[in-house]
């Protein structure tokens, strides 16, 4: 549908004709429907004073996402970017690191969420109904080890974690919308894309891991039961980006 | 005594013949045929292309270009609709205009200026679309490819490419495996061994000759022709400079805009073989690189450069032209006007030197125009028309169709679907209808369609029918040409076929002419028609036409100011009135409302079976569809007086509902009255409905009437009958001279 002119004229005093409005109707309708391009554009309807700068918004949920609500999409985006402060030999890395901190055998092997206050494992935005595409680009690191337990001085017993694996994962409004799949032990950067459909909301995006291993004891001396916290060499993130755009029906 | 009805007639098409249906008009003003080709409608008028604001507007100081006529109109579209331009010439320069301004100072893209003026006997610029680009010429200015946005590259070329400088070898000054530049020598040495690169002889005393072309390789693939060539000979006068060369060829020619490549083109060792044949050597794929050097053996030339006469320079006044059967096909102008060239297949600019047919052996002038149609190329000539058939694979051949039609008008001819090809000639408009059946057998008729409008064709202006358009919409279903009268070099008047009934009625404003302001009298004045992909007709004008040369304040732009479309707007454009000079001209945009006169249907005389029978007519009755409260005007005329007598307004509405609370919802009327139901939201609307309206006219005893209605308020007649009493005494006594 190109650019139209007057299909059907109207005077004072002339009938008022169902299908005459129909059909002027129509040309608007073809248009608002999508059928757009160069020339069917209606003349002067967007010039340059009917376009909107963007919204932005910056940590209005407390979560220190910054938002650009644009009119047909909008743009999240939320950074965890420990600074590299420490530049002593031997001990290289940023000074401040997710790592998890349980205790004895409470290791969790379900989804768990980021639960130090690093600022960026989620985005709460306002969406509209349509599409959120998204990616999340992090760095972990997960090792396992063995340790030697000694009695008075004489190695008695060893444990040792086997079976170490993690796994990241994007939620949404709390459903799960993105795995990486199980990851075994190194240290790795992984860039998980992730899309779902949206309503009109309050919209959560949140990173969450998983993480388990096993603890097998060796024997030595007397073997007395072995324990997770021995061996675990913990679950720890250096960092990450989490962005989503949510893209208007 | 008892009245009685004629038969009801289905309101038909102008035909002016003396002995005619009776259902025919002898005028049609204005009007169209509605979509299911039931009934005559007037509501049609015309609307910018591009809306000025209501109210006041500012046009640049002195007017600019606006006053100019537009020479030139043609809507290209590319990207399957997805890019269109209504191209115009206006003044000059050839632009378009985009409807969403955004950040820029102006809305057109002017894509040449300075163009030549076309005078009342030059069909002035066409335009061939091929492939991506549309062909642009006018005969005068250098023709042009148009890709679309803003990009133009020439078209053909005007010269060879000048032939680059070759440097020949220095075997005196050869380090084995480096090239050594002494005084613009260089020479890249091969030694001997080397099999697979290196040129000329190997061995002391042998000499080396070759030579060089080159050609440009276009945008469309086209490869121009070869430059003149250049040679170099060398010779290995000593055991140590034995061993295989190179030749170093710089100021390769940098192609005009629109080169995409260019090749480079040598013989073979002239020394081994005297004969001056040329193979290709190298591809350039860029228009920049200048040097290149040729180490590449004699054996490995195997593809032979094409010849003198596969590409020539082609005189660049060609006027019309067609894109057929993958050739380009250009003829007329001043250098080439009885000559059709026609390029390679798939190489729009690649033109042979006897790939071409000249028809100047047969008597029938000019060629005007060259026409795709059916399977055949259809030549149009001033006295004749050919056609030009495919008889094998890129072979043609060429046949006269009739030698007793021909045209001028080249703008005027356009294919109406399913009906034929249209044009208008000094007598009227003919139609090519048939096409090819078989190899070389031409079954195209030429019958003329037009015979009904006689008396207009007699008014043609022949000396500017160049200067006539015309275009078929498939929207309105209609062929409409637009051309000059009455020794009139502008085109002020318009016949129009409709094809929907196979009918024919007139579009003009000549009595009297559109009145604005100071009562001067201003024509329909449309230079050219066009139709864009959706089917609008649009329409290119003469503003202010034939008051031409007027101050400011008095320059009103009727047809209109710029590109126009026709469409259902109430009103025949705009016109505009000076309202002050502030650094710019500031007018206030007026509406151009119809007149009462404007749209009219008018039927022949009809003397009901025998004019000496003398009658009382005593009412026409009217089948319409309903309109409204507006009130349409009859007057009629009888035995053939001049002026009509007035018969009265009546509207086109259910007489029962007339005026009360079960009328049709109508459009606010300023001061409703007594109207009785305006339309509202949530109320329902109607559609359309017949009505039978009819005016009482109590003519005396007359011979023959002929009614018609008028206004500038809707109607949409679909049949007719008229109610009259007669004796039975003829009247063929002649009367005093008093009457």
């Amino acid at each position: 549908m190109a650019r139209t002119w007057t299909t059907h004229g109207g005077m004072p005093g002339d009938q008022f004709k169902a299908d005459h409005v129909n059909d002027e109707a129509n040309a608007i309708a073809q248009q608002v429907n999508g059928q757009l391009d160069q020339n069917n554009m209606p003349l002067e309807t967007i010039t340059h004073e009917h376009f909107v700068d963007p919204v932005v918004e910056n940590n209005v949920y407390g979560d220190n996402t910054l938002s650009t609500y644009m009119p047909t999409q909008s743009y999240h985006q939320s950074t965890f970017a420990p600074a590299n402060e420490d530049v002593e030999q031997g001990d290289l890395g940023p000074n401040t690191i997710f790592m998890t901190n349980w205790e004895e055998d409470e290791w969790n092997p379900f989804w768990n969420s980021i639960d130090t206050n690093t600022g960026a494992e989620t985005l709460i935005f306002r969406s509209n109904e349509g599409m959120i595409y998204g990616g999340v680009t992090l760095s972990l690191e997960r090792r396992t080890a063995y340790k030697v337990i000694y009695d008075e001085g004489v190695p008695s017993y060893f444990v040792r974690g086997e079976d170490t694996i993690s796994e990241i994962g994007v939620f949404c409004n709390d459903v799960l919308i993105a795995r990486t799949g199980e990851i075994t032990t190194g240290a790795i950067t992984i860039d998980l894309p992730f899309s779902c459909p949206i309503g009109s909301e309050l919209c959560t995006i949140e990173v969450k891991f998983k993480s388990s291993q096993g603890v097998i004891a060796g024997t030595v001396g007397i073997l007395t039961g072995a324990i997770n916290t021995d061996v675990n060499k913990y679950f720890a993130l250096a960092g990450w980006q989490l962005w989503a755009r949510n893209q208007y029906r | 005594m008892k009245s009685k009805p004629v038969d009801d007639r289905l309101a038909g098409g102008v035909d002016q013949r003396w002995k005619t249906s009776s259902n025919n008009a002898s005028n049609i003003k204005n009007c169209r045929v509605e979509e299911q080709g039931l009934g005559w409608v007037n509501d049609r008028g015309w609307e910018p292309l591009i809306m000025a604001p209501v109210g006041t507007t500012t046009l640049p100081i002195g007017l600019g270009d606006i006053p100019f006529p537009t020479r030139f109109l043609k809507v290209w579209s590319r990207h399957n609709g997805g890019e269109v331009y209504y191209l115009y010439e206006r003044n000059g320069k050839l632009k378009y205009d985009f409807g969403n301004t955004g950040g820029a100072s102006t809305r057109s893209v002017i894509l040449k200026e300075d163009r030549n003026e076309p005078k009342a006997n030059d069909i002035g610029t066409q335009l061939i679309a091929y492939s991506k680009f549309a062909l642009i010429m006018n005969g005068f200015d250098r023709p042009f490819k148009f890709w679309g946005r803003g990009e133009t590259t020439d078209f053909g070329w005007s010269q060879p490419p000048n032939a680059p400088n070759v440097f020949d070898p220095n075997p005196e000054a050869k380090e084995e495996g480096m090239s050594v530049m002494d005084e613009g020598d260089v020479c890249f040495y091969m030694g001997s061994s080397v099999r697979t690169v290196g040129m000329g002889n190997n061995e002391e005393n042998d000499y080396s000759t070759y030579k060089y072309k080159v050609s440009y390789i276009s945008d469309t693939g086209s490869e121009s022709p070869l430059s003149a060539s250049v040679s170099q000979t060398w010779v290995i006068s000593a055991e140590e400079q034995e061993g295989f060369y190179s030749c170093f060829l710089t100021d390769i020619p940098v192609g005009p805009e629109g080169t995409v490549a260019r090749r480079i083109y040598r013989t073979k060792n002239l020394e081994n073989n005297p004969a001056e044949v040329y193979y290709f050597v190298k591809q350039l794929n860029d228009n920049s690189v200048q040097d290149w050097v040729d180490i590449i053996k004699d054996s490995l030339l195997l593809t032979e450069a094409p010849d003198g006469n596969a590409s020539i320079i082609l005189p660049q006044s060609f006027k019309v032209g067609g894109n057929w059967n993958g050739c380009m096909w250009l003829a007329g102008g001043s250098e080439i006007s009885t000559k059709i060239h026609y390029s390679d297949r798939y190489l729009p600019e690649q033109f042979n030197r006897f790939r071409f047919f000249d028809v100047g052996g047969r008597t029938g002038g000019a060629v005007t125009a060259l026409v795709p149609y059916s399977n055949n190329l259809v030549v149009f000539r001033e006295n004749s028309i050919e056609a030009i058939s495919a008889i094998a694979e890129d072979e043609y051949t060429i046949s006269t169709i009739t030698a007793d039609v021909g045209t001028r008008a080249t703008n005027t001819i356009v294919e109406v679907p399913s009906v034929g090809l249209f044009f208008l000639t000094n007598d009227g408009v003919y139609a090519l209808t048939g096409g090819q059946a078989g190899a070389g057998l031409v079954q195209l008729q030429c019958n003329k369609v037009s015979a009904g409008l006689h008396k207009e064709w007699k008014r043609l202006s022949e000396g500017s029918l160049a200067r006539a358009t015309a275009t078929y919409s498939n929207r309105e279903k209609e062929y409409w040409v637009h051309y000059p009268v009455d020794g009139d070099t502008e085109n002020s008047r318009g016949a129009v076929y409709h094809s929907q009934n196979n009918s024919w009625s007139l579009r003009n404003l000549t009595d009297p002419k559109y009145q604005v302001k100071t009562n001067l009298a201003y024509g329909m004045y449309f230079t050219h028609l066009d139709v864009d992909p959706e089917g609008w007709v649009v329409i290119g004008t003469y503003p202010n036409y034939p008051y031409t040369s007027v101050p400011v304040a008095e320059f009103v732009g009727f047809p209109g100011y710029g590109l126009q479309v026709w469409s259902a707007a109430p009103m025949f454009g705009h016109w505009i009135d000076w309202t002050s000079t502030t650094q710019t001209e500031n007018y206030t945009v007026n509406d151009a409302s119809k007149r009462e006169l404007d749209c009219i249907y008018e039927t022949v005389f009809d003397d009901l079976g025998d004019d000496s029978v003398k009658k009382r007519v005593l009412s026409v009755e009217v089948e319409m569809v309903t309109q409204g409260y507006n009130d349409i005007q009859l007057s009629y005329r009888s035995d053939y007086v001049f002026n009509p007598t007035d018969g009265g307004g009546a509207s086109a509405m259910t007489v029962e509902k007339y005026k009360t609370i079960n009328s049709e919802p109508v459009w606010t009327l300023a001061d409703p009255g007594d109207v009785k139901n305006l339309a509202k939201w949530g109320d329902p609307w109607s559609g359309d409905q017949l009505c039978r309206v009819r005016w009482d006219i109590h003519t005396g005893l007359v011979g023959a009437t002929s009614w018609r209605i008028h206004g500038m308020n809707k109607f949409h007649i679909i049949s007719y009958h008229i109610e009259y009493m007669d004796g039975k005494q003829k009247v063929i006594t002649h009367r005093g001279s008093d009457g």
